[in-house]
């Protein structure tokens, strides 16, 4: 049990390390026709965990209407707004789920008229709450802060076709911002991210890094 | 003034700042202005790869890695790059990474197809949505065919004309990302690096300026940022739309952020003044 | 006027100027009494009561943000069915057409997959470490080669890229000396800089480098910018590096680098306000293009 439990799940991952660093350099027709097949799976399995994000989400707001939590009645609006999605989905204008699927109809309308104005609304409503910190924290207190300010102010107009109005030399700028110290920055910080990803890579392969496998 | 004074107008309520904005957006909105955007030399490199998509007669893959939240600034850039395909007979495969935004892509591509005539199957395919993410772009790059066998109103692939030579991402002529994801990432590192394909990004403001190391290195080929580079990408096909209109209540909000932040350190200096000369 | 009042009164003229306006559209005809036009009033009623935040938390704002998370789900649940579980895992290996091989291998991730889900069990939890091993060990293998040659091999190369491009031979002579000089300013600069401690001094000093590189910049001497490039590249990583003691000659580039970080902080933060802008501008669009319809 206990190697089923600790030893199997590191061996599984340092095997599939492995074979993932070295598997875009053999060029062989058996070898590609592996990569496919696994990249495949890891898909699937990456479906798998949405299943498992969803059941949480779901559970605890059903835990929520369960104890009568204070606000549980928004939990039953986020239930029924799931369900009459989730049945008119599966409904899919009476083909049910084992056919294709219905390009038209319902769902499509459910999308249209609930979801997009909702997710669109609600990260516009950050917009206003961006203008207010800019004015409240946005201060010349040092000179570094001062330079940062500087380069927000002529990205902001440069970037915006009334900065061109204002003077052709202002996107010129605002361009070489973004093109040279902007860019070199970017590209420090990358290439830091990157050896962490191999270091991270490394270490989960090696079996150094193991907390992804849970608590025990 | 008084310090008293100073003081509230640097505690300003942020419900006045927030009408502000709302009044300077509404009324650029409503005023009619002409305000013609230049394009950059970065808009117009995704251009010249639609071009020369028309003259070698390759697929784009046009790839709509957004949801609802990330449609305002994306769409539009999204349209414009299909208007141009459709209007020059580029044959575009569309397909997203985001599994809320497939609704999207379906509605952008069979809106502009209307408008200049474009047949399903003939002249553009919608895959849909598949997870994965960084083993969807391998898979896709490894065998085509084995990621995507079905559109997504579940027909076979084969079946079409644009998609039934379709081996992999490499015979592709041009991958274009519109990405508020790191989806756009994901691409270049997984994908166009290994399958060798020519690749674009439209990426959100947020992302945009981490787009700008790998366009010097060629390793990405032409960029649009934000809704400005789809105003600027409007321009240059000569169809000003949403996001040309978007640039007159853009720039009147910008500018008045620009004057609240001026006019906040003016207060903050004054500010700061009025209490050093108090205490001494 | 006490304050819940005036909410209550602020919210109820909230409501009547949604559910007013939507009887005037359909009464003036503006909008079609049909599926669309319900559609378009709804997602107006959703757009204005997710405004009302903007005021103050507030009932209808919850209300409407709680459909949403409930209807996303609902509708990715559906996606994942039709995009992947059933063209991808139970057809080809439970109702593969006629003609094609039943996909045997779509046993294991089916049977991973299942693993995986037993995550939420306390009992038999362990066994989601196997599909959790695979997909972390994997991962992680393919990620290597291509981070590193992503970011690393290709980054590197252009950052040491050629710094004369000119052909006409003056052109070239004359760069290479305006670049020399501004590398030798900004070296000496930098070792002066380190044996002294007074920050106007350290500023004065760095007026000239800069009055230089805005030269070449705007003469567009092309060598500058792979300078500059090079120079805030390196500068950044020292700032980065700490496993070196912050002193001396490496305290200053990495106070330099410091100055670039900001540069750049500022300039993606002018790109992400901009970016928050364009959103409200496409909500704006929609009220008063698509509901009210008060523009062309």
């Amino acid at each position: 049990m206990i190697f089923l439990k600790r030893q199997l799940p590191l061996m599984i991952a340092f095997v599939f390390g492995m074979i993932g660093i070295m598997i875009g350099y053999v060029p062989h027709q058996s070898m590609e026709d592996m990569y496919t097949e696994l990249v495949g799976w890891d898909r699937l399995l990456a479906a798998f965990a949405l299943l498992l994000g969803m059941y949480s989400l779901l559970r605890m707001h059903f835990k929520r209407i369960e104890r009568r939590d204070s606000g549980f009645g928004y939990s039953i609006v986020l239930w029924t707004g799931f369900l009459i999605t989730f049945l008119v989905g599966i409904y899919n204008e009476g083909d049910w789920i084992f056919a294709q699927r219905a390009s038209h109809g319902m769902l499509n309308w459910i999308y249209d008229y609930i979801f997009k104005p909702a997710g669109a609304t609600m990260f516009s409503v950050l917009a206003f709450f961006i203008a207010s910190a800019a004015y409240r924290t946005f201060r010349a207190r040092t000179g570094s802060a001062a330079l940062l300010l500087v380069a927000a102010l002529v990205v902001m107009v440069g970037q915006v076709p009334i900065g061109d109005m204002i003077s052709p030399k202002l996107p010129e700028l605002s361009t070489w911002l973004m093109e040279i110290p902007n860019a070199a920055v970017k590209r420090g910080i990358f290439l830091g991210v990157a050896l962490g990803v191999v270091a991270t890579s490394l270490r989960i392969i090696f079996g150094v890094e193991r907390a992804y496998l849970g608590g025990e | 003034m008084k310090r008293q004074t100073l003081n509230r107008l640097l505690d300003l309520d942020r419900r006045w700042i927030f009408l502000f904005v709302l009044v300077a957006a509404i009324f650029a909105r409503l005023v009619d202005f002409d305000l013609p955007s230049r394009p950059k030399r970065i808009v117009k490199d995704v251009y010249d790869q639609i071009e020369l998509l028309h003259e070698s007669g390759e697929v784009l893959l046009l790839s709509m890695d957004y949801d609802p939240a990330g449609k305002p600034e994306l769409e539009p850039m999204s349209r414009a790059v299909l208007r141009h395909a459709f209007m020059r007979d580029v044959k575009v495969v569309g397909m997203t990474h985001n599994p809320h935004g497939q609704n999207l892509g379906q509605t952008v591509l069979e809106e502009t197809a209307a408008e200049f005539g474009s047949k399903y199957g003939e002249d553009y395919v919608y895959l849909g949505y598949k997870a994965g993410f960084a083993t969807l772009v391998i898979n896709m790059g490894q065998d085509f065919y084995d990621a995507f066998p079905l559109d997504f109103k579940g027909v076979d692939l084969k079946s079409y004309p644009i998609t039934k030579d379709i081996g992999s991402l490499s015979d592709f002529g041009y991958v274009f990302s519109v990405a508020s994801t790191a989806a756009w990432e994901v691409w270049m590192v997984f994908g166009s690096e290994k399958y060798r394909f020519k690749y674009g990004v439209g990426a959100t403001g947020v992302m945009a300026p981490d787009v700008y190391p790998f366009l010097q290195t060629g390793q990405i080929k032409g960029l649009l940022g934000g809704l400005v580079g789809a105003a600027e990408y409007e321009t240059l096909i000569d169809r000003p739309d949403r996001a040309a209109v978007g640039m007159r209540p853009q720039s009147a909000i910008h500018v008045l952020l620009v004057l609240l932040v001026l006019f906040g350190n003016v207060i903050f200096f004054l500010e700061r003044r009025a209490r050093r000369s108090g205490r001494a | 006027m006490n304050e819940h009042l005036r909410d209550r009164i602020l919210f109820a003229a909230l409501a009547t100027l949604i559910l007013g306006s939507n009887a005037w559209l359909l009464i003036s005809g503006r909008l079609p009494a049909d599926w669309t036009g319900f559609g378009i009033m709804l997602a107006a009623a959703i757009t204005l009561s997710m405004y009302s935040f903007l005021y103050k938390d507030n009932v209808l704002f919850k209300l409407v943000e709680h459909l949403y998370i409930g209807v996303a789900a609902g509708y990715v649940t559906t996606v994942y069915w039709f995009n992947i579980f059933w063209p991808d895992l139970i057809k080809p290996l439970f109702f593969p057409d006629p003609g094609v091989p039943r996909r045997w291998l779509r046993l294991v991730p089916l049977l991973m997959g299942i693993a995986l889900l037993f995550r939420v069990s306390r009992r038999f939890g362990w066994m989601s470490r196997i599909s959790f091993a695979f997909i972390m060990g994997f991962y992680s293998g393919i990620a290597i080669p291509n981070y590193i040659e992503t970011y690393m091999i290709e980054q590197l190369h252009f950052t040491v890229g050629p710094l004369f491009v000119s052909a006409d031979p003056v052109h070239l002579w004359l760069e290479g000396a305006f670049l020399a000089a501004v590398l030798g300013y900004m070296i000496l600069d930098w070792l002066w800089l380190s044996l002294i401690n007074k920050p106007w001094l350290n500023a004065l000093a760095l007026l000239p480098a800069a009055v230089l590189l805005f030269i070449g910049i705007f003469w567009h001497i092309p060598g500058v910018s792979s300078v500059v490039v090079l120079f805030g590249v390196l500068t950044v990583l020292v700032y980065f590096f700490f496993s070196v003691e912050q002193k001396g000659p490496v305290a200053t580039a990495s106070k330099l680098g410091v100055n670039f970080l900001m540069v750049s902080f500022g300039a993606s933060f002018g790109y992400t306000i901009m970016a928050r802008m364009s959103l409200l501008v496409g909500r704006l669009e929609f009220l008063l293009r698509d509901w009210l319809g008060v523009l062309q």
